[in-house]
């Protein structure tokens, strides 16, 4: 009988203690040669590879302290980055750590850094510090979920200015819903209120603070509808400078000598994401993007951006997150390029894509692969204004709007069981937006993405 | 039924972490040495100890996938850096990260920030990022690896991109002759490319060609590799530079070295061990040339990588001036003997004796259009005799302790050129006795 005790007594030791302290790692490696420079073919070629690993310990039902790391993104022979030959970069980063609080199933409280993101990434999509709670609870016989969240974004220090403490920097309130109507259908709304300080000069006479606070408000829609899913967000973004006159008694004018220039920016934008499966191995899609455009800044900006979005169109080059690298050179944001003189020239981006499951192709001959998919993507961007542009020959200005046309061809496979291997090959066609006589090169990314994580 | 108990107590456990996997090596070494100078006057008695830690972390996926990463902790110098009141040092560095791909048993494929070095350590020894296949065959083994040691970048110049920056492939190939010999060849080329001047590109490319042997005769075993380097520079004005003119002096060079270390099982306690480094020259200033090599001849003050701190390393540090005042590293050799002695189980003796000479006799300050005009012809530059112990503490603590003295010659100061402290007033050579002294921990988990 004590060998039975000492052995149950032993073996749930043993359990509780896997169980309380668990790590696991997220890798991706990617290798990628574009040209996406407006002036000429400059082909750039980086490798790079990023590692994720974390620890989370589990000191009861109620608490839970996790911690995730980065290092990298590190590129191959990088010396910054410690890629290069010797390797030993300071590379090792906190991306999140965090205390979360469960005191019971329908309440969680996470407290540190940690990661956010809206519906479909068009408002904030980024690791920041503060505090969260998320809720749900019965209402009309369904979970509605809540989450509520302060934010520190950019703590800039406090400043007394006559007689009074400024506090710089950034800070958001989010106030996020979603309501299921079904098991195939939800509701939901992302809303973010940003309240923010900076200081904007001081020539001894007056200090001047701009100050600003801003709505972001997007309601959004999923659903299945037997073959057919649906996705869909309209994104409403209210920018409310107001420049403040800390000490002093001086006036803020603008270059037309109007006081206290401070124009709002409103902007909307939408996004659609569709998915019809033709049949097992066939499945269309249908994406679409509209951020409308600033058309003169007297009166106030009427362009829609983010926080710090990470919107994904599908596509490879036009898109904030692709597969491959998505720094600011090596895609081309509909939210956040292609300006004109007042601000932005806004997009419309509608894209369609074929997936073919081709796993049953190459079950026998490739039985490492355990599912392939290859995609077909084609794009075709313009800007929601046309706006003057100088890209013909005769060095004349002439209103334009086309941005070109995006054509992709992406394969997924999933092989190993865990490894997702996907290369893929984008090419933009320039418009007119570029290239008014046509002898513009285009815009081109192929490259191979590698993945594996463990949870 | 305790056995059944121990056994599913130990898969319990076993199961939790079978996922992931933590270990760590650390190493503290103390030393003192006066290796500055080879003038008593000017020799400083320089006292270091230092400490690294490798902690690493592995993840077994599947058996398909495993990720590996390892970090590195130091060197943290005793107050200094991050080793100084108050510590807190931002000093914890990746050395590697890769994944490691096996479709089957006898085959691997990785990716990452992953160790790289020869067999000897004389052509590359350090951490490179690139991707490498690893193939077992029945007496065949290969490894073929793409990697960049440097990436500095693209330009675009008239209408086409160059890429600059270092490249290297390496081929690796081993042939098991029979259970007691390995026959090998090892490949390395290194190509890169850095702008001379605006427009002008220069692409330099080494190749080594490194065969070897490896042999085990009853008591006596031996392992060598010689190793053949050419260097070659190119220039190229695909910026059509009018203030280009003529490809700069800038020739091909053409080096050889071999490396041998064998040992003699004299009986289960003692065994001698005899290591030959030649590194030498085709003509003159052609001389073999490593390309990032962390070579080990065993002594510990002639020597890349002992087990202390400071060296005279053979394979960089001896660096001769000409009379137009060009530095140039020239041909050298350095045999060494050990007599290791097993006193305990855990205790070993080791007596080196060890020196150095160029491999002929160069004129030092060298004017190569005038030999007469050399001020020192001879070849023996040094010798050094080395006392060590290597203690091994609770199975994984390893001490180790030492003591290394080294007698110079005229020929070692000339073949010091740049330190002027090895000179006396009168511009003569100093040839006092250098040493070091100290011990290092290793520990390994």
């Amino acid at each position: 009988m004590k060998k039975i005790v000492a052995f149950v007594v032993i073996f749930i030791m043993a359990i509780s203690l896997s169980a309380q302290f668990k790590t696991g790692m997220a890798f991706r490696s990617r290798a990628e040669m574009y040209c996406t420079s407006e002036d000429h073919q400059l082909w750039k070629r980086i490798t790079d590879l990023r590692f994720n690993p974390y620890l989370s310990y589990t000191q009861n039902d109620y608490l839970m302290a996790k911690v995730v790391f980065e290092i990298g993104d590190i590129g191959f022979g990088n010396a910054k980055q410690g890629g290069a030959i010797g390797t030993d970069g300071i590379n090792v980063e906190t991306k999140n750590l965090f205390l979360q609080i469960t005191p019971n199933k329908q309440n969680t409280v996470i407290l540190g850094l940690q990661p956010y993101k809206d519906f479909q990434s068009i408002l904030m999509d980024t690791d920041v510090a503060g505090l969260s709670w998320k809720n749900k609870f019965m209402l009309s016989g369904k979970e509605l979920t809540t989450f509520l969240a302060w934010f520190v974004s950019a703590d800039n220090d406090e400043a007394y200015v006559d007689n009074t403490t400024y506090s710089f920097g950034n800070t958001e309130i989010v106030a996020d819903f979603e309501y299921p109507v079904n098991d195939k259908m939800k509701f939901g709304m992302n809303n973010i209120i940003q309240l923010g300080r900076e200081f904007i000069s001081d020539d001894g006479l007056n200090e001047i603070h701009k100050t600003s606070l801003n709505l972001w408000s997007a309601p959004y829609f999923a659903g299945t509808f037997n073959k057919f899913y649906v996705e869909a967000v309209f994104g409403m973004n209210n920018i409310r400078p107001e420049y403040e006159v800390a000490e002093g008694d001086g006036d803020v004018s603008d270059g037309e000598g109007q006081d206290h220039y401070s124009p709002e920016h409103t902007g909307i934008m939408f996004s659609l994401k569709t998915k019809y499966d033709v049949n097992e191995e066939v499945a269309a899609r249908f994406n679409f993007a509209y951020r409308g455009a600033d058309s003169d800044y007297i009166g106030g900006y009427d362009s829609y951006y983010g926080i710090k979005s990470y919107y994904s169109t599908g596509l490879e080059i036009l898109t904030e997150s692709g597969c491959g690298l998505d720094g600011k050179d090596q895609v081309f944001s509909p939210i956040t390029k292609f300006a004109n003189e007042y601000g932005s020239a806004g997009i419309i981006l509608p894209a369609v894509f074929v997936d073919y499951n081709a796993t049953k192709l190459v079950k026998e001959s490739m039985s490492f692969i355990n599912n392939l998919k290859l995609s077909l993507g084609l794009g075709y961007a313009m800007t929601a204004v046309e706006i003057d542009r100088v890209t013909g020959t005769d060095g004349q200005a002439r209103p334009e709007s086309w941005i070109g046309t995006e054509v992709d061809f992406k394969v997924e496979a999933k092989m190993f069981e865990e490894l997702t291997c996907t290369p893929y090959f984008a090419i933009l066609f320039p418009g007119e937006w570029y290239d008014y006589n046509g002898g513009h090169e285009p815009f081109t990314k192929v490259g191979v993405s590698l993945k594996t994580n463990i949870k | 039924m305790k056995k059944l108990i121990s056994m599913i107590i130990l898969i319990s456990i076993a199961a939790a972490f079978a996922q992931a996997k933590f270990g760590m090596q650390m190493r503290m070494r103390s030393e003192v040495q006066n290796l500055n100078s080879t003038n008593a006057d000017n020799q400083i008695y320089d006292r270091k100890v230092d400490v690294r830690l490798r902690p690493d972390i592995e993840y077994t996926v599947n058996d398909y996938l495993s990720v590996k990463a390892v970090m590195e902790i130091g060197e943290l110098q005793y107050g200094s850096g991050g080793g100084a009141l108050n510590t807190d040092g931002k000093n914890l560095e990746t050395k590697n990260i890769y994944i490691d791909v096996k479709p089957t048993k006898n085959h691997v494929f990785r990716l990452g920030l992953m160790p790289y070095k020869d067999t000897h350590s004389m052509i590359v020894d350090t951490d490179l990022a690139g991707i490498m296949w690893m193939g077992q065959f029945e007496k065949y083994n290969v490894e073929l690896g793409w990697f960049a040691a440097s990436d500095d970048d693209e330009k675009y110049i008239i209408r086409d991109t160059y890429s600059f920056g270092t490249t290297l492939v390496g081929l690796n190939q081993t042939f098991h002759l029979n259970k007691n010999i390995d026959l090998g060849v090892y490949n390395l080329f290194v190509m890169s490319r850095t702008e001379f001047m605006p427009g002008v590109n220069r692409d330099y490319v080494s190749m080594f060609l490194a065969p070897r042997f490896k042999g085990e005769f009853g008591k006596f075993s031996v392992d060598a590799q010689f190793i053949a380097n050419n260097n070659f520079a190119d220039y190229d004005n695909v910026g059509a530079n009018s203030q280009y003119q003529d490809q700069p002096w800038d020739p091909d060079k053409t080096g050889i070295g071999l490396s041998v270390k064998s040992k003699f099982d004299l009986d289960s306690k003692t065994s001698f061990r005899a290591n030959f480094l030649f590194r030498g020259c085709y003509e003159n200033w052609e001389n073999y040339v490593a390309y990032k090599s962390f070579y080990d001849t065993g002594l510990e003050i002639i020597n890349e990588n002992a087990n202390g701190i400071s060296t005279h390393n053979p394979m960089n540090s001896f660096v001769v001036q000409s009379s137009n005042n060009r530095e140039f590293e020239l041909g050298l050799v350095v045999p060494s003997i050990f007599v290791d002695w097993k006193f305990k189980e855990n205790i070993t003796f080791t007596g080196g004796f060890g020196f150095i000479m160029n491999d002929q006799d160069y004129g030092k300050k060298i004017d190569f259009t005038n030999l007469d005009e050399s001020m020192n012809k001879d070849m023996f530059m040094a010798w050094e005799m080395d006392f060590k112990a290597n203690v091994v503490l609770y199975e994984k603590l390893n001490l180790l302790p030492y003591f290394a003295f080294l007698v110079p010659s005229d020929n070692f100061i000339y073949n010091k050129a740049s330190n002027a402290t090895n000179f006396d007033e009168n511009g003569d050579p100093v040839t006092d006795m250098q040493m070091k002294l100290g011990m290092t921990v290793h520990y390994n988990f």
